[in-house]
């Protein structure tokens, strides 16, 4: 029996007849070790020899045709989006990898001779489908061609574009990207195709002398909401005549300053991609000028009780609509100040307004009877936000 | 009668109110932001916010913070001028300005939702004593939640429950065969 056992478990066995510890610590260690064994030699990868074919001594006379090898493109894709997204109707230039506005463009090591560059592009398409393409032709290229000549700035197309002409064969060039993101583009992500070819007259006529690179949704960009809104400045100042204590006036007298401020118009920009609702916040009416009576007590009436009403909706004419009292439902009356909200709003016209679209506002104001005589002014703010939310 | 006429005239109030607009247009995006930090983490995010002018004239824009996420938020800047853009209807790409959002999360900062409003509010430039103006805002959601739990992958695992057989394995081994001796 003793002649059967290999003789370093011998000397094992010795070890661990000497120290019970100590034996359970060596075994442990030669499990491991196997495991480890197992593993790294199991994936041992099997190695082909090759043979090498025997030159006898010779002389030959060798003819190296022009040849472009393959096109490396280094810090694509062309993406064009940064943090959330894009906004519509902005010129953006490519960003994110390599963090650069740019790709390199170069050919493999055989390339021998130089080389001229063109591109073309797909449309962005809307990922969700429910976004218009966004054609190649709002993308631009430019670069400096590396030492090469410059066709320069272009903008892309769905055929090929010229980007550079006789770029040194070892050269790298730099080809810079812009993005102009149509007017109310639909938010989205919108991906398309690029291709780059590379040609030489100088290379053999085939494969060698015609080189293409084609990179599928390696243009991108996302497009996030965005709000575009405006007070008209066609409409605006709202002006009132001069009125009397206890009296009540619609802003209509076109005498009183270049648009009489009847109606005063807000709009929803061409370039908002959704829909809005519109919200009002006023300041309290303060009396102006130091040398009129009202400057002991400037507010025009206690803050809250404030008569400054903005009529509803378009359906509200100036020949209907004379005072507050026959303006259709309803009537709202602009509260406080900026610092202390509501924000006044859900006037039927005011809700869910698609882009370019006028919104009418309908100024009256109501004096106190007990209002001091004097100049009084103040400040409203109009606030857009996205359908249904909160202002 | 004239001179009542008058009395009355002087002894009422005569009040001219005029809201003076000069230039009113703003535009904006993205319209909220929703952030998750995790909790006992100190962090500092930035985000972008897009400015744009539509308006054929300058505009001056006012930034601030409203609600409970404030203390942790930076807008920068908070005050800047907007060159000219192309109008309304042009279809030309607007001027633009990306404010900066920084986020500075304090370590000790108790699990929770915080929310406010980063409010952008378009100033008349020039123009009369009064004015109109518009303002836009973004919504912010800050979350502050647990710590992700760590999980090792399935093979690791697996070698642990293997090496820890293999001791007790080893300890079985060694202790039967002192049984027998």
């Amino acid at each position: 029996m003793k002649i059967l056992k290999p003789k370093f478990l011998y000397y094992i066995i010795e070890l661990l007849e000497l120290s019970p510890n100590k034996s359970i610590l060596v075994l442990f260690c030669l499990f491991s070790i196997s495991i480890y064994v197992f593993f790294r030699f199991s994936s041992i990868e099997s190695v082909t020899a090759q043979a090498t074919p025997v030159v006898e001594g010779t002389t030959a006379n060798v003819t190296v045709s022009g040849y472009l090898e393959y096109i490396n493109v280094w810090c694509a894709p062309v993406n064009f989006t940064a943090g959330e997204g894009r906004q519509p109707g902005r010129e953006v230039p490519k960003v994110n990898a390599c963090n650069q506005g740019w790709i390199t463009i170069n050919m493999t090591e055989n390339t021998n001779v130089d080389w001229n560059v063109s591109m073309n592009a797909s449309d962005l398409i809307s990922v969700s489908g429910n976004g218009a393409p966004i054609p190649p032709s709002q993308m631009e290229v430019w670069s400096d061609c590396a030492g090469g000549t410059p066709l320069l700035p272009t903008t892309l197309d769905y055929g090929l574009i010229q980007i550079c002409t006789d770029i040194a064969r070892d050269a790298s060039v730099d080809v810079f990207f812009n993005l102009t993101i149509p007017i109310a583009q639909y938010n989205d992500t919108y991906d398309g195709d690029i291709w780059i070819h590379v040609n030489s007259s100088l290379a053999q006529p085939g494969e060698g002398s015609n080189r293409t690179w084609y990179g599928p949704d390696n243009t991108t960009v996302t497009i996030i909401q965005y709000i575009e809104f405006w007070w008209n400045t066609g409409t605006t100042p709202i002006d009132f005549a001069t009125l009397t204590p206890g009296t009540s006036a619609i802003a209509t007298d076109p005498s009183i300053g270049p648009n009489g401020g009847f109606p005063s118009n807000m709009t929803n920009g061409d370039n908002t991609n959704i829909f809005i609702d519109i919200y009002i916040l006023g300041t309290d009416l303060e009396c102006l000028n130091d040398y009129d009576a009202c400057w002991n007590s400037p507010l025009l009436t206690p803050p809250g009780i404030y008569n400054i009403s903005i009529g509803p909706n378009g359906n509200l004419t100036y020949s209907n609509a004379t005072s507050a009292a026959t303006w259709p439902d309803i009537i709202k009356f602009v509260n406080y100040s900026y610092q202390a909200p509501p924000y006044e709003g859900d006037f039927e016209n005011w809700h869910h307004v698609p882009n370019y679209t006028d919104v009418s506002s309908f100024w009256n104001i109501s004096i106190p009877s007990n209002a001091e005589q004097g100049s009084y002014g103040g400040d409203i703010t109009a606030k857009a936000v996205d359908e249904g939310t909160a202002p | 009668m004239k001179e009542q006429h008058l009395k009355i005239l002087v002894s009422m109030a005569l009040v001219g109110i005029c809201l003076v607009s000069t230039v009113n247009a703003l535009g904006l995006g993205p319209l909220k932001l929703d952030i998750t930090i995790e909790k006992g983490k100190e962090t500092e995010l930035v985000e972008y916010i897009g400015v744009l002018n539509p308006e054929t004239k300058p505009i001056h824009v006012t930034a601030s913070v409203t609600g409970s996420i404030a203390e942790f938020v930076i807008v920068d800047p908070q005050e800047f001028d907007m060159p000219a853009g192309p109008g309304i209807g042009t279809g030309e790409p607007r001027p633009a300005q990306d404010v900066k959002v920084i986020f500075k999360i304090p370590r000790e900062l108790p699990e929770n939702k915080y929310t406010g409003e980063i409010v952008f509010t378009q100033q008349p430039v020039e123009g009369g004593v009064l004015g109109t103006a518009v303002q836009l805002g973004v919504k912010v959601d800050l979350n502050i939640g647990q710590m992700a739990k760590a999980e090792f992958p399935l093979y690791v695992t697996i070698m642990i429950v293997v090496l820890v057989i293999a001791l007790i394995a080893s300890i079985v081994m060694v202790n039967v065969r002192r049984y027998y001796e």
